[in-house]
């Protein structure tokens, strides 16, 4: 029981552990979302499915895995593209969900 | 800033979406490859921006989410096109300047001269004209290569040219060689002479090829025979067996004498300026001028007249066959007036230098000054002579001469047959 309990917070996939052997990017090989913050203002988001939420206050978006959700105040989407969005705005906090 | 132009030109709106949900709109927007920035959120309803042509594959993803669309503003310039397409002249002239533009960039109008000292740009610009090389000519008939060949054939002491055209602009780079050397002198193989250019009194004497017909102190007149390329080869007997020719060289210095004689009248003219210089404009294209006249610009009198022309160019090297420029014309009076003794002594004994200084630039040395100036009530005289060493020698074909040996022989032959 011990053993089970310890392993799962820890457990992959067999595909992350053979991206990881062979030290692929994993955000070509799995779909991981790329999230690059610039300061308090500016952040970059990479492979994502779509918006899930915009207000001016929070953005939800899915990724492959999971979604992100930004909060803030006066958040604004720079550009939106298929594959690449900006988001700019006073950005309080960056949090993941399942 | 070029995406901002290319989005400028192909124009670009400010829409409004709102209804049942939004933000399926975008997704689909981002799935379909439309473009979407600066997106804002207002309440209920969002606002971005978006290219015409992404605008127009909007209508089934509208329909699929049942959104609404409104266009708040639209940039760019199909639109600005469209809202003055009533201005047919303001379009005329618009393409009547890309014309003109396109169309004076295809002739030369200016061309320059770089790194040419001895030779004057006019000379070369000359001698460009007699080649039928001129402002105003295509650019298109110009054959780089063929002007440089031009420019180096015609001018011994240019040793390298260059000629490029950049805008509408034909610029030669020159250089020249300080060292000017005669084509005849390379021939070496010819038997030839040294001969003397000037009369006087041999200094020194070095001789490398040839045989020295004069020694150290003796006295040549001009056009008299230096050093022979002709060498008699002397049989036992002592008689010229053969002759052997070469090319005479040798250094020669002689003393000589410059005769020097300079006479000017003590009283001259001189201007006086009258007045204040007066100002006129032009502008000038191909042979038309036109003159911009200045109120009380005309007087009566002789005047000097200075001009300042300027081109008219777009960038560095796009000029354009318009000038402007202004005359100033500064008038005088002429005035007679009489050199002082001492002036005239002064400008004398200047002129005397400025010839001495340019015997001196031949490479000759000034051993002795035996000028003399005289002022008198008229006139200011300076006479003399001055002596001095220099290098002389000219190269003359030789004489080939038979051997008389031979010459006998020959005559034998001829008789004995």
């Amino acid at each position: 029981m011990r053993s089970k309990k310890q392993k799962q917070p820890a457990e992959k996939s067999r595909k992350e552990k053979i991206v990881e052997k062979l030290m692929l990017p994993k955000d070509l090989m799995l779909g991981a979302a790329v999230v690059t913050v610039t300061g308090q203002t500016e952040v970059y988001i990479e492979n994502y499915r779509g918006i899930i939420e915009y207000t001016a206050e929070r953005i939800r978006l899915q990724t492959k895995t999971c979604s992100i959700e930004i909060t803030g105040s006066s958040l604004n989407v720079g550009y939106y593209t298929n594959d690449e969005m900006k988001i700019t705005g006073r950005i309080s906090s960056i949090n993941y969900g399942s | 800033m070029l995406l901002k132009i290319i989005k400028f030109l192909r124009g670009y709106v400010k829409i409004r979406v709102y209804g049942y949900s939004p933000e399926r709109f975008l997704n689909l927007c981002s799935n379909h490859d439309i473009l979407i920035w600066d997106l804002q959120n207002h309440g209920n309803a969002y606002e971005m921006y978006m290219s015409v042509k992404g605008f127009r594959q909007l209508l089934p993803i509208v329909r699929k989410t049942k959104t609404r669309v409104r266009i708040i503003k639209r940039y760019g310039m199909p639109f600005l096109l469209y809202r003055y397409r009533k201005r047919k002249v303001f379009f005329a002239g618009v393409i009547f300047s890309c014309l003109f533009i396109y169309i004076f960039s295809l002739f030369i109008w200016d061309i320059r001269f770089e790194g040419n000292s001895a030779r004057t740009s006019e000379v070369l610009l000359e001698f460009l004209e007699s080649k039928n090389l001129h402002h105003g000519m295509w650019k298109k008939d110009i054959d780089c290569e063929k002007v440089e060949a031009m420019i180096r054939n015609e001018f011994d002491d240019i040793i390298w040219t260059s000629v490029e055209i950049k805008g509408t602009r034909l610029i030669v780079y020159v250089q020249e060689s300080l060292k000017i050397e005669k084509k005849g002198d390379n021939n070496e193989g010819e038997p030839t002479d040294l001969c003397a250019g000037r009369a006087g009194t041999v200094e020194k004497i070095i001789t490398r090829s040839g045989t020295p017909l004069v020694n150290v102190g003796s006295q040549i007149q001009a056009g008299d025979i230096l050093v022979q390329g002709r060498m008699e080869i002397i049989g036992d007997d002592g008689t010229v067996m053969n002759y052997q020719y070469c090319h005479a060289d040798a250094d020669i210095y002689i003393r000589t004498e410059y005769p020097y004689e300079d006479t000017f009248s003590r009283t001259y003219m001189d201007k006086k300026y009258v007045g204040e210089p007066k100002e006129s404009y032009y502008v000038r294209t191909f042979s038309r001028k036109w003159n911009l006249k200045l109120p009380g610009g005309d007087k009566s009198g002789d005047y000097e007249s200075v001009v300042d022309e300027k081109q008219l160019h777009l960038w560095n090297n796009f000029y354009l066959p318009f000038y402007w420029g202004s005359v100033t014309k500064k008038y005088y009076e002429n005035v007679e007036k009489t050199y002082s003794q001492k002036e005239a002594e002064q400008l004398a004994a200047q002129k005397l230098q400025q010839f001495c200084e340019d015997l001196q630039k031949k490479g000759v040395q000034i051993v002795e000054n035996n000028v003399t100036i005289q002022v008198d009530d008229n006139t200011c005289r300076a006479q003399g002579s001055i002596v001095v060493i220099e290098k002389t020698g000219e190269n003359k074909p030789t004489e080939v001469l038979q051997p008389e040996s031979q010459e006998e022989q020959d005559e034998h032959n001829g008789t004995g047959t």
